[in-house]
């Protein structure tokens, strides 16, 4: 029989593992609770907290007068590298997500001047089946509108 | 008959078994999840499950061997390094439990090191999963779970036993995608089908009952995971959402991490039974993974 550690070695093998959970789940709910990403992902343990990132769309919007563009749903009109990119509902970060609708927007020759992320509004579900704008984003300026839960 | 059932009921576990089907079930998950989830590194899977039969095949009690559970945590990490944001939290509680077998591998199969770190593992798990949904906007008001209801999501075994809620619950998913191809609300707001009566209220209670049994039982089995109450909460929340919700991967990895703090044999079957039934689910396709 091995002799039992003391000291640093003894807390690692007993709390390390539950040490860098907690790191890893507290790191997920600040990017959660302030840089948007979804509570699905990241460790940190909040599935069926919020509608899942799979029911967000992803709208374009190219100038005044244009209608806007559902980014998401373009994926058959370009090849596979550019669908992947294009699948922008999937990507769970809003950050990622924006930059993949600017480059989805730049391959399919699109000036794409706000990108706007749109999710089910669960709260008036049984008055009715509305969406409501999450976040809005435009490229020119770099800025990021988080719209009021 | 009552002396044998009162026998059995008494039994105590035996650590070391209990551990080895720890292992053996845990092992299960990571096949049935390497093979179902989605991914797109083709060969990484090739090689891995070619390294991993290999020494099945080749090595004495492979599954006690540090080398076979370094091979599945290098698969596990490259897949978390490469999707970090993608990935489920099933890869990260995977991982954690990989590194506890690792750890409980390398001190001289210390039983109590990897009762401990499961211990911690779940108890964490179940808190944080609790304390989210605590935190999250309209979740406490009921109306992410009543959105759920609406969509044939929640309470999942009702698709089944009544024909107006699969019927309501399609017509809504129907109407929602409808609606989602045009911008913003223009148009006329489509109304739903209440699938069960008095559907707000039933989802506001169970929202309420599914916050605080997770976080109480967290907590229970983080600072005693032996005892009868905490193997009670932790049983009722992966139950409870197991009838609710489809989560079946993720409740057999809880169900797995509370297998080694188990006191009693017959809690020991029963928690087999559990992850047996989920695992098939996953593999008919009747529950998520």
């Amino acid at each position: 029989m091995p002799n039992k550690p003391t000291g640093l070695l003894h807390y690692l093998q007993y709390y390390g593992i539950g040490t860098l959970l907690l790191l890893l789940a507290g790191w997920q709910m600040y990017e959660s609770g302030w840089r948007s990403l979804t509570r699905w992902k990241g460790g940190g343990f909040g599935m069926y907290a919020e509608v899942h990132y799979g029911a967000r769309y992803l709208w374009a919007k190219c100038g005044a007068g244009t209608q806007p563009v559902r980014l998401d749903t373009l994926s058959t009109q370009a090849s596979s590298y550019h669908r992947a990119l294009l699948n922008a509902q999937r990507q769970p970060h809003i950050q990622h997500l924006a930059e993949l609708g600017l480059q989805a927007g730049a391959v399919l020759g699109m000036a794409i001047d706000t990108l706007e992320v749109w999710a089910p509004n669960v709260a008036t579900i049984s008055n009715g089946y509305t969406m409501r704008p999450m976040v809005t984003y435009i490229p020119a300026t770099n800025q990021r509108i988080q719209h009021v839960e | 008959m009552w002396n044998k059932l009162k026998t059995y009921l008494d039994q105590q576990a035996n650590a070391t078994q209990s551990i080895k089907l720890t292992l053996q079930l845990f092992f299960t998950f990571i096949v049935i999840f390497s093979t179902r989830h989605q991914s797109p590194y083709v060969y990484l899977n090739f090689a891995f499950f070619i390294a991993l039969l290999l020494q099945l095949a080749l090595v004495t009690n492979a599954l006690m061997k540090p080398l076979f559970w370094y091979t599945i945590l290098f698969f596990l990490a490259i897949r978390l390094y490469a999707d970090y944001y993608l990935a489920a939290n099933h890869l990260f509680v995977c991982i954690y439990l990989t590194l506890a077998i690792l750890v409980y591998l390398h001190t001289g199969k210390d039983e109590g090191v990897l009762r401990k770190n499961f211990q911690i593992i779940l108890g964490l798990v179940l808190f944080f999963s609790g304390f989210q949904k605590l935190i999250s906007g309209g979740y406490t008001h009921g109306q992410f779970f009543e959105y759920m209801l609406y969509r044939g999501d929640f309470l999942w075994p009702l698709k089944y036993l009544s024909p107006h809620f699969a019927a309501a619950t399609q017509a809504n998913k129907a109407l929602m995608q409808e609606a989602a191809q045009s911008y913003g609300i223009a148009g006329t707001v489509p109304l739903l089908t209440a699938p069960i009566p008095h559907a707000a209220a039933v989802a506001r209670v169970l929202t309420h009952t599914s916050v605080w049994l997770e976080i109480v039982a967290g907590i229970a089995v983080l600072f005693s995971g032996k005892k009868w109450y905490a193997h009670a909460l932790a049983a009722a929340t992966i139950i409870g959402v197991a009838i609710t919700r489809q989560e079946f991967g993720f409740l057999s990895l809880l169900t797995i991490s509370a297998l080694p703090l188990c006191r009693w044999r017959w809690l020991l079957h029963a928690y087999t039974v559990l992850i047996v039934l989920l695992h098939a689910g996953i593999i008919i396709r009747l529950g998520f993974l």
